[in-house]
C-alpha cells in the first residue's frame, strides 16, 4: 500500500514539476520574508536582516535540489530516459525485435488461452462453499462399471438415516418435447427434488422455488425456468410467473425463475421439473437399491468431511445388505460394490483434469521453446553489443547501471509480446469457442479470458523478461569488457564455453520438440486407428432422426401401433430400400443400451465364471438389413415377430461365445431378470456380427473381465415400448429431401412431433468423433508451433557460427579446403545437436508416454512407428535447417574473408 | 544543540498533530518548544517536508496565512497521524536502551 502510493506519488510529481518548482520557491520566499520581517521587528536594517535570514535559512540552491530529490522524479526520469534509450535500440535491430515480440507473443497467446480454458472449467463454481456439494453414486469395479448413477432407495435412506448431509436431492437430466407459439422444440431441464435450490445456496429471482405441494405424483405441473430460458424468451419480465409452457402436450405452469448458480454444473438449461414418484410405490423403490436411474446430490454440513460422510453411508450399505438375500448379497460382493461421494471439483477433475494438464504441459513446452529461442537471440546480439557495453562502462556506467538497461530492454521486449500475446489469445479464444468447445467441453457455453489469467500471463512474461535479461547479460560481463573493446572488431571467433551453451540450447530445444511431436504423432495415429476402425455396420446412404411421443399415448398398444404407422408410413416413401424403429444407434452417443443380467438356459448364478451382463437394444425388422448388419447364423426377425411379438431374440457374436462356447446358441432358451422369475424364456433365432457399440473409439465399456461386450436384441414390440426411439432407412436419396417427406407424413401421424439427432448415419458417426479430433488438433497445432520454433532455432544458431567463422573458413578454403567438405562440415554440426536432441528427446518421450496413454486408442504409448518415423521428421527438418548457413559458407570469398586481417 | 539525525522528521509530524502550519511556522514552534536551544537548519525544513509528503503522511495545499500572503501549509493524514505514534514509541524504545546502556555500561 505504502509503495504503491510512494511510487504513485513519484510519477504523478514527474508531470506536475512545473507547479512545485513553482510553490516551491513561493514558500521559500514567503518563509524568507517573515524572517526578514522578524529581524526587522527586532530592530536590524532591511539588508542586515536579509543576511541573517539568509544564513538561518541555508544555501537555497542546494535546498532545492534536496527538496526536488524528495519528489523522487530523479529515479522515474532514469527510467525513462534507460527506455527510451531501448526502445531505440529495439527499434534499430527490427529484425531481432519483431522475431522475439511474435515468438514470445505466440507463445503466450497460447498459455492464455489454455489457462482460461483451464480456469473455466476447473475453476471455482459460482455458488458458495462448492466443496461441501458432492455427488453420490454406485460403484461396480467388479463388473467393470465405476461410475452408475443412484436411485430413490438410497435418496430415502440417506435423507432419513445419516446426520451429515444439509441437503440431498436427487438430480436427472431431462429432454422433453417443448410446444409454444413458435412450434415444437427439443429442451433440456432437470428433474430435482425440493432441496436442490437450498442446496446451492439460491434464492429465486421472481416467483418461488418447489414446495411440497409441487411434488404431486398425479399433478405434476409446476415448473420453474432457468435464467438464461427467462432472458432468452421471456426477456426478463418478471410477469412470468403464472404462464404456461407444454411438454408432450402437457401444460406446465410457470411459478419461478432460478438464478445461473443453480444451473452451474450443466450446459444450456431451460427448466427445472419436480422429481416425483407415485409414493404408493414408494416399498417397491426402496426394494431396488442397484436399480440406477438417476443422479443424487449433496451438501455436506459444514466442517464435515468426505470422508467422514462416507463413513456413516458404508454403515447404511452394510445394513442393507444384512437385509438381502445370499444371493444377492453374494452378487453385490462379486460386483464389489461400493458408493462413492466426490466433490464436483473431483468429478471435474475426472473428467477432464488429465486433457486439460496435458494441454497445460504442451503449451508450457512450446513456450519453453520460444524462449530459448529468443534466449538465443539475446546471445547473438549481446555478443554483438559487448562493444557497446565496454563502451558505456568504460565511459563510467556501473555493472547496475548496465544491467538495469538490459532488463528493461527484455521488459519492454516482454511487454510488447505480453499486448500482443493477449490479443492473439482473446482472438484465439473466440475461435476455440466458435469450432472446438462443443466438441471438447459441451458442458459449457463460453470460454472467456479471464482476469486470472490475464494476471497470470503478465507475472509469466514480466518472469521471462528477468530471466532472459539475466541470462543474455551474465555472459557478456563475464567476458570481461576491458578485453572485449580491444579485441571486439578483430575477433574471429566466439568464445569457446559460448558455443558449447548455445548447442546446448538448441539440442534441448530439439529434445522438447520430439516429446511434443511423438505425443501428437500417437494421437494422430488413434485418431485415423478410431476413423478406419471396422464398425461392422454399413452406415452410408442411411439416413435417421429420432423422435420422443407425448404422454398422450398412455399405453403399450398405442405406442406399438404408432410404430407400425410410422414403419408402413416410411417405406410407402419413394426410393427406400429399407426401413426400421430402433431404441440405439450403433457408434452414436445417446441414451445408451440398457443393460441387464442374463441367464443362459436354468443355470445358477454361480455356475457363471464371468460376467452375465448383457447390453439390450430392442430393433424392428428390417434393422439389420438397413445397417447390413451380417447374419451369421439362424434367421433375422421379421414383421411377425415385431408386430405380434413372440419370444424371439437376435444375439451378435460377442453374446454367442460368451454365454455359449462351443454351441450353436439357436434355439437355446435365455432368460433376462426380469423374466426370471416368471419362468418366461426367449428363444435365439439368430446369431450376427458384432458391432462397434459406444463410439468408434472407445471400448464398448461392459465387461472388463471377460473382454466382451455381449449384446442382445429384442423385438422392439417386446415386453417393452419406450417413448423414445430413431428411425433408419436406407436410401439414395439426399437426406433433406427424405426428411421434408419423413416430417410431412409424421405430421399427418402426429402434428407435434419434433425431429431430433437427424442426419446422415455416416456423418453422425463421423461427428462422433470430434471430442478426439479437436484434441488432436490442438496438441498437433503446438506440436507445429514447436516444430517451427526450433527449426528456427537451428537456423538461427548455424547462421551465426558461420557469420562468426568466416575468416576461419575463408583461411580453411585458402589453403585449399573444398567447399564439399566445408558444407559437409557445417551440416555435421546440424546433425550432431538434432541428434543430441533426439537421443534425449526420445528418452523423454519415453518416460512420459504413460501420461499419454489414456488419450491414445489401439496404439502403444511406445509405438515404435510414431518413434521413429517422428526423429526421422525432425532430422530432416534440422538437416535442412542446416543447409541454408551452410551453403553460405561454401560461398564465403577467401579474399574478402581476409582482406581485413 | 544540533538535531540527530533522523529526528526532524518526527519532531515536524508531532508538531502538525495539532493542526496546519507552513514551513516557517513549523520552525518557529520547534524553537519555541525547545526554547531556543534546537538549532535547526531552517531551510532543511523543506526537503524534510517534501519527502513526508510523498510518503502520503503529510498533505499540502495552498492558503493564504493571516497576514495576506499566500503559500504552502501543510497538514497530517490519517496515515500521518499512525506515524506519529508509531514514531514517538520508536524513539522512547530507542531513548531507554540508549539510558540503560549509558547507565549500566
Amino acid at each position: 500500500m505504502e509503495l504503491i502510493h510512494y511510487i504513485r506519488k513519484s510519477f504523478g510529481n514527474l508531470f506536475q514539476r512545473r507547479r512545485l518548482n513553482e510553490e516551491m520557491t513561493e514558500e521559500m520566499e514567503h518563509h524568507l520574508s517573515m524572517s526578514i520581517d522578524r529581524y526587522e521587528q527586532e530592530g536590524m536594517s532591511p539588508d542586515e536582516a536579509r543576511r541573517a535570514a539568509m544564513r538561518d535559512f541555508g544555501g537555497v540552491g542546494k535546498l532545492q535540489e534536496e527538496v526536488r530529490d524528495a519528489w523522487g522524479t530523479l529515479v522515474v526520469m532514469d527510467l525513462i530516459r534507460d527506455s527510451r534509450y531501448a526502445l531505440r535500440l529495439l527499434c534499430k535491430s527490427k529484425i531481432f525485435t519483431l522475431a522475439t515480440v511474435l515468438i514470445l507473443g505466440l507463445c503466450i497467446a497460447g498459455n492464455a488461452i489454455v489457462f482460461s480454458i483451464l480456469h473455466s472449467i476447473l475453476g471455482p463454481p459460482s455458488y458458495p462453499d462448492p466443496d461441501q456439494v458432492v455427488e453420490i453414486y454406485n460403484s461396480y469395479p467388479g463388473t467393470g462399471l465405476d461410475r452408475m448413477s443412484s436411485n430413490i432407495a438410497q435418496y430415502l435412506d440417506y435423507s432419513e438415516n445419516t446426520s451429515v448431509f444439509e441437503q440431498l436431492s436427487l438430480v436427472d437430466e431431462t429432454t422433453v418435447n417443448l410446444s409454444s407459439a413458435l412450434g415444437t422444440v427439443r429442451g433440456t431441464g432437470l428433474r430435482v427434488t425440493k432441496e436442490y435450490f437450498d442446496m446451492f445456496r439460491t434464492r429465486p429471482l421472481v416467483g418461488r422455488f418447489f414446495v411440497d405441494e409441487d411434488f404431486d405424483h398425479n399433478d405434476n405441473s409446476s415448473l420453474i425456468l432457468t435464467e438464461a430460458y427467462w432472458r432468452n424468451h421471456f426477456a426478463g419480465s418478471s410477469d412470468v410467473v403464472g404462464e404456461t409452457l407444454v411438454f408432450h402436450g402437457k401444460p406446465f405452469t410457470i411459478i419461478g425463475v432460478a438464478p445461473q448458480a443453480a444451473s452451474a454444473h450443466f450446459g444450456a438449461l431451460s427448466f427445472f421439473q419436480a422429481w416425483t414418484w407415485d409414493v404408493q410405490r414408494t416399498e417397491f423403490y426402496k426394494e431396488r437399491r442397484h436399480r440406477n436411474y438417476t443422479n443424487l446430490w449433496g451438501r455436506l454440513k459444514a466442517g464435515v468431511t468426505v470422508d467422514q460422510a462416507k463413513a456413516q453411508i458404508d454403515a447404511l450399505d452394510q445394513r442393507y445388505v444384512q437385509q438381502v438375500s445370499q444371493e444377492q448379497r453374494d452378487s453385490l460382493n462379486r460386483q464389489k460394490h461400493e458408493t462413492k461421494l466426490e466433490t464436483f471439483q473431483q468429478t471435474r477433475q475426472y473428467r477432464y483434469g488429465a486433457s486439460l494438464y496435458l494441454l497445460q504441459g504442451s503449451v508450457l513446452l512450446v513456450l519453453l521453446i520460444g524462449c530459448i529461442n529468443i534466449l538465443n537471440l539475446q546471445l547473438t546480439r549481446g555478443a554483438g553489443r559487448s562493444t557497446e557495453y565496454a563502451m558505456r562502462k568504460s565511459l563510467g556506467a556501473s555493472r547496475l547501471a548496465l544491467f538495469r538497461q538490459v532488463l528493461i530492454e527484455s521488459g519492454l521486449l516482454s511487454l510488447g509480446s505480453c499486448l500482443l500475446g493477449l490479443l492473439a489469445g482473446w482472438w484465439g479464444l473466440s475461435l476455440v469457442n466458435q469450432f472446438l468447445l462443443p466438441d471438447l467441453w459441451s458442458g459449457l457455453s463460453s470460454i472467456e479470458l479471464s482476469a486470472t489469467s490475464v494476471w497470470r500471463v503478465l507475472f509469466l512474461s514480466i518472469g521471462i523478461a528477468l530471466l532472459l535479461g539475466v541470462f543474455s547479460i551474465v555472459p557478456v560481463l563475464k567476458e570481461g569488457l576491458s578485453i572485449s573493446i580491444r579485441e571486439s572488431s578483430r575477433k574471429t571467433t566466439a568464445s569457446r564455453s559460448m558455443v558449447n551453451f548455445r548447442s546446448f540450447l538448441v539440442s534441448s530445444q530439439l529434445a522438447l520438440s520430439l516429446i511434443l511431436l511423438i505425443g501428437s504423432g500417437l494421437l494422430l495415429q488413434s485418431f485415423f486407428n478410431a476413423l478406419n476402425r471396422d464398425s461392422g455396420f454399413d452406415a452410408r446412404d442411411v439416413k435417421t432422426a429420432s423422435l420422443e411421443l407425448s404422454w398422450n399415448y398412455s399405453s403399450r398398444e398405442k405406442v406399438s401401433q404408432f410404430y407400425s404407422r410410422l414403419k408402413t408410413s416410411l417405406r410407402s416413401l419413394p426410393g427406400i430400400e429399407s426401413a426400421a424403429l430402433a431404441t440405439k444407434l450403433p457408434s452414436l452417443e445417446g441414451e445408451g443400451y440398457q443393460n441387464w443380467s442374463i441367464f443362459p438356459g436354468k443355470s445358477e448364478l454361480d455356475a457363471m465364471a464371468g460376467s452375465n451382463s448383457s447390453n439390450i437394444v430392442f430393433v424392428s425388422e428390417g434393422y439389420f438389413e438397413a445397417l447390413k448388419i451380417p447374419l451369421l447364423e439362424g434367421r433375422l426377425f421379421t414383421a411377425a415377430d415385431t408386430e405380434n411379438p413372440t419370444r424371439n431374440v437376435v444375439v451378435d457374436r460377442n453374446f454367442a461365445e460368451h454365454f455359449f462356447p462351443g454351441q450353436s446358441p439357436i434355439g437355446q432358451q435365455v432368460y433376462d431378470e426380469r423374466d426370471r422369475k416368471s419362468e418366461y424364456a426367449c428363444t435365439i433365432i439368430g446369431v450376427v456380427e458384432n458391432v462397434s457399440h459406444n463410439g468408434l473409439d472407445r471400448g464398448d465399456g461392459l465387461s472388463a473381465t471377460s473382454g466382451r461386450y455381449p449384446l442382445l436384441y429384442y423385438p422392439l414390440n417386446f415386453n417393452y415400448t419406450p417413448r423414445e426411439f430413431s428411425f433408419l432407412v436406407r436410401s439414395k436419396r439426399s437426406f433433406s429431401e427424405l426428411l421434408d417427406l419423413a416430417r410431412e407424413n409424421i405430421k399427418d401421424l402426429d402434428p407435434q412431433l419434433p425431429l431430433f439427432l437427424a442426419g446422415e448415419l455416416d456423418q453422425m458417426v463421423d461427428e462422433s468423433l470430434n471430442d478426439r479430433r479437436a484434441f488432436m488438433l490442438l496438441i498437433s497445432i503446438l506440436g507445429a508451433m514447436a516444430l517451427l520454433l526450433s527449426g528456427i532455432g537451428v537456423y538461427g544458431t548455424l547462421s551465426y557460427d558461420v557469420s562468426q567463422r568466416v575468416k576461419e573458413i575463408g583461411i580453411r578454403v585458402a589453403i585449399g579446403a573444398s567447399r564439399t567438405l566445408i558444407l559437409k562440415k557445417i551440416l555435421s554440426q546440424g546433425f550432431r545437436k538434432a541428434m543430441v536432441g533426439i537421443a534425449v528427446g526420445l528418452m523423454g518421450a519415453w518416460i512420459l508416454s504413460d501420461r499419454l496413454s489414456d488419450f491414445l486408442f489401439q496404439v502403444s504409448p511406445l509405438d515404435p512407428i510414431a518413434y521413429i518415423g517422428v526423429s526421422l521428421f525432425l532430422l530432416a527438418v534440422a538437416f535442412i535447417a542446416s543447409y541454408a548457413p551452410a551453403r553460405k559458407a561454401t560461398l564465403v570469398d577467401p579474399i574478402e574473408a581476409l582482406r581485413s586481417e | 544543540m544540533e538535531l540527530k539525525q533522523g529526528t526532524l522528521d518526527l519532531l515536524i509530524l508531532r508538531i502538525l498533530l495539532s493542526g496546519k502550519r507552513h514551513g516557517y511556522g513549523i520552525v518557529k514552534r520547534i524553537q519555541f518548544l525547545s526554547n531556543e536551544m534546537l538549532n535547526v537548519g531552517q531551510g532543511s525544513m523543506y526537503p524534510a517536508l517534501h519527502r513526508l509528503e510523498r510518503k502520503g503522511w503529510v498533505k499540502s495545499s495552498r492558503e493564504e496565512t493571516e497576514k495576506g500572503k499566500v503559500t504552502k501549509f501543510y497538514r497530517l493524514t490519517a496515515r500521518g497521524r499512525k506515524q506519529v505514534e508509531k514514531e514517538k514509541q520508536a524513539w522512547h524504545d530507542f531513548i531507554s536502551v540508549i539510558n540503560r546502556v549509558l547507565e549500566e555500561g
